[in-house]
């Protein structure tokens, strides 16, 4: 990947800590990421959301330098990683894909050497990332005695050293069991409250997302379908419950009123999606048409119902 | 990060590593078997009289000839397969273990990892040449003492006629010969390092790499092939032994020395030029 120069490159406002401009990584002729273009702002817990195979590994290994992009750039702190890998990697603590350690050494020895290699970290340093997720009294274990949980919180603590700014989390509660799933969560929560740092978070779990992250991209097929903060996604569609006689009959009569879509028929209910339309006026209409209306009531969209519609809708496309 | 410090990384691995254990405790086992079998072979020579020293031919074994015996053995068969199981792991064990993606998401660059993990490999091979050469002779000396080195006609190949070379003058060869010998498998190591950046598992580069020495040490050893012998680096690699020559061919050895230093610079050459391209998709 070839380094743009700085005056190629259009200029970033200061908060944007992390972004990619046009990001494209082949395989063949297999494209798995496709003119990405993403911002990550300091302070951001950020959720990158996307279905097995979306191109959220691969993103994150090309932000990462272990996969070249075909096409595009990253910039960490406004600078082309291409151009300062190796500076600009001393910012970021990651962990990709499950956390790799050596196993025939204790957890500590792993820290003291991938520490090392950004940089170097004193034991004090070391002792208190051990602290940090909640390893103290294990950590001169081998790592091969470890649990899956264990090693990921290793893994988080090994993104925490030396002291970096932007941390990459890939997937980080895969496999693990709902409590340890719970601790890690906890725990970047607490990293992003307690140390203001900005954490890029990949994941499928949707409901993780959702708790975590004040903003979110999702990505599918390798194109970003959405990006922005999660209660703007939240509340981009109206949804209604609309409790009815006569189902067969006002999804008929519903069916011929633009901006009007049927999420879900059950028998003496519908869930609509509303586009452009007063919930009042639908109310009329029906009542004018004759029917009993008995329940009518928004419904909040879930982050996993937004998910599935915008995966669908591409997948429907 | 500089390379003494990527390299002193690498060491700390290395010396916790089981493929170093494994391997060193079969060095150790082979030396142990190389002393029963001398044992055995002297006890059905000498009707039961002897210990440990027998005639062989128009001399006798000492600690020396014992030392070089278990060098020219272990040298074709056990300490190949010692090296490259390290060698052949460098990268690939990374890889597949997942901590490749680990180390390269740090400031580290790929060319001074890469070369940071040679230069290990490299030391690992002259300190496993060392030390099994100084086992060897402390062995002997222990079990029946040093002694001139007697050369005869035979699978070592050195002399047409018998004869000796002095003790100290032959403890000043093996010392070189920790340089040649290491420097030999250096080759056979880079083949193995070269297999390492281009498999994802170490059991796959490990293989590779010890299948191409063994086809190709069997296939030059074939007299018919004789004209396509001088193409295979396993043929460069035997100027070892010639240190062990009453008088050193050095012309002889610093061409064949030449020729494994080519090959060990193009094979890193080529290992660095992949591994900077290579996506660490794994």
């Amino acid at each position: 990947m070839r380094c743009a120069s700085s005056e190629s490159m259009t200029s970033l406002p200061f908060d944007v800590l992390l972004a990619t401009e046009n990001l494209t990584k082949k395989f063949g002729r297999r494209t798995a990421v496709d003119g990405l273009s993403l911002e990550v702002h300091r302070g951001d817990v950020f959720g990158f959301l996307g279905p097995n195979g979306a191109g959220k590994s691969t993103t994150m290994r090309m932000i990462l330098g272990l996969v070249h992009p075909t096409a595009g750039s990253v910039r960490i702190g406004g600078m082309d990683t291409a151009c300062s890998r190796r500076e600009l990697l001393a910012r970021v603590g990651a962990v990709v894909e499950a956390p790799g350690f050596y196993h025939h050494l204790s957890g500590w020895e792993n820290l003291r050497i991938f520490s090392a290699l950004g940089g170097g970290a004193s034991d004090a340093q070391i002792a208190e990332a051990i602290g940090v997720v909640g390893l103290l009294g294990r950590e001169h274990d081998r790592v091969g005695t470890y649990s899956h949980g264990m090693r990921q919180r290793l893994g988080i603590a090994q993104a925490l050293l030396p002291e970096p700014e932007l941390i990459l989390l890939d997937e980080p509660g895969d496999g693990l069991d709902p409590r340890s799933n719970l601790e890690i969560r906890r725990l970047i929560r607490r990293l992003a409250d307690e140390r203001q740092l900005t954490i890029f978070l990949s994941s499928h779990f949707l409901h993780e997302v959702e708790q975590l992250c004040n903003r979110v991209g999702i990505l599918n097929h390798g194109r970003l379908l959405y990006q922005g903060s999660v209660a703007d996604l939240l509340t981009q569609e109206l949804h209604l419950r609309l409790g009815v006689d006569r189902i067969g009959e006002v999804r008929r009569f519903l069916q011929s009123i633009e901006g009007v879509r049927i999420l879900l028929e059950e028998p003496r209910a519908l869930t609509l999606r509303l586009q452009a339309v007063d919930p009042a006026w639908l109310n009329a209409r029906l009542v004018a048409q004759g029917f009993h209306v008995h329940e009518i009531r928004t419904v909040k969209e879930t982050l996993e119902s937004v998910f599935l519609r915008l995966t669908g809708e591409e997948a429907a496309a | 990060m500089n390379l003494f410090t990527l390299m002193r990384i690498e060491l700390l691995k290395l010396r916790k590593s089981r493929s170093v254990t494994v391997g060193l405790v079969s060095l150790v086992f082979f030396v142990l078997l190389m002393v029963w079998g001398f044992y055995s072979y002297a006890m059905r020579q000498t009707g039961g009289d002897s210990i440990f020293r027998v005639a062989v031919e128009t001399g006798y074994f000492n600690g020396l000839l014992f030392s070089l015996y278990s060098l020219y053995f272990a040298f074709n068969f056990v300490m190949p397969v010692v090296v490259v199981m390290v060698a052949g792991a460098q990268i690939s064990g990374e890889t597949h273990s997942g901590t490749l993606r680990a180390i390269l998401s740090r400031p580290v660059g790929r060319a001074r990892l890469l070369l940071s993990k040679f230069l290990v490999t490299v030391l690992y091979t002259w300190l496993v040449m060392a030390a099994f050469i100084s086992f060897n002779l402390l062995l002997g000396f222990f079990l029946v003492g040093w002694g001139d080195l007697g050369l005869y006609p035979g699978p070592l190949g050195l002399v047409d006629e018998p004869g000796s070379i002095a003790q100290n003058i032959a403890l000043a060869r093996f010392g070189l010969a920790t340089l040649s010998g290491s420097w030999s498998l250096v080759t056979l190591a880079a083949v193995a390092f070269f297999f390492s950046v281009l498999f994802d598992t170490p059991v796959i580069s490990v293989t590779a790499a010890v299948l191409v020495y063994f086809i190709l040490t069997v296939i030059g050893r074939v007299e018919f092939f004789s004209e396509i012998k001088p193409y295979f680096f396993t043929t460069d690699m035997d100027f070892w032994r010639l240190v062990f020559k009453p008088q050193i061919p050095w012309r002889e050895l610093a061409y064949s020395a030449s020729r494994c230093g080519i090959y060990v610079f193009s094979l890193l050459v080529a290992s660095v030029l992949i591994f900077e391209r290579k996506d660490i998709t794994t």
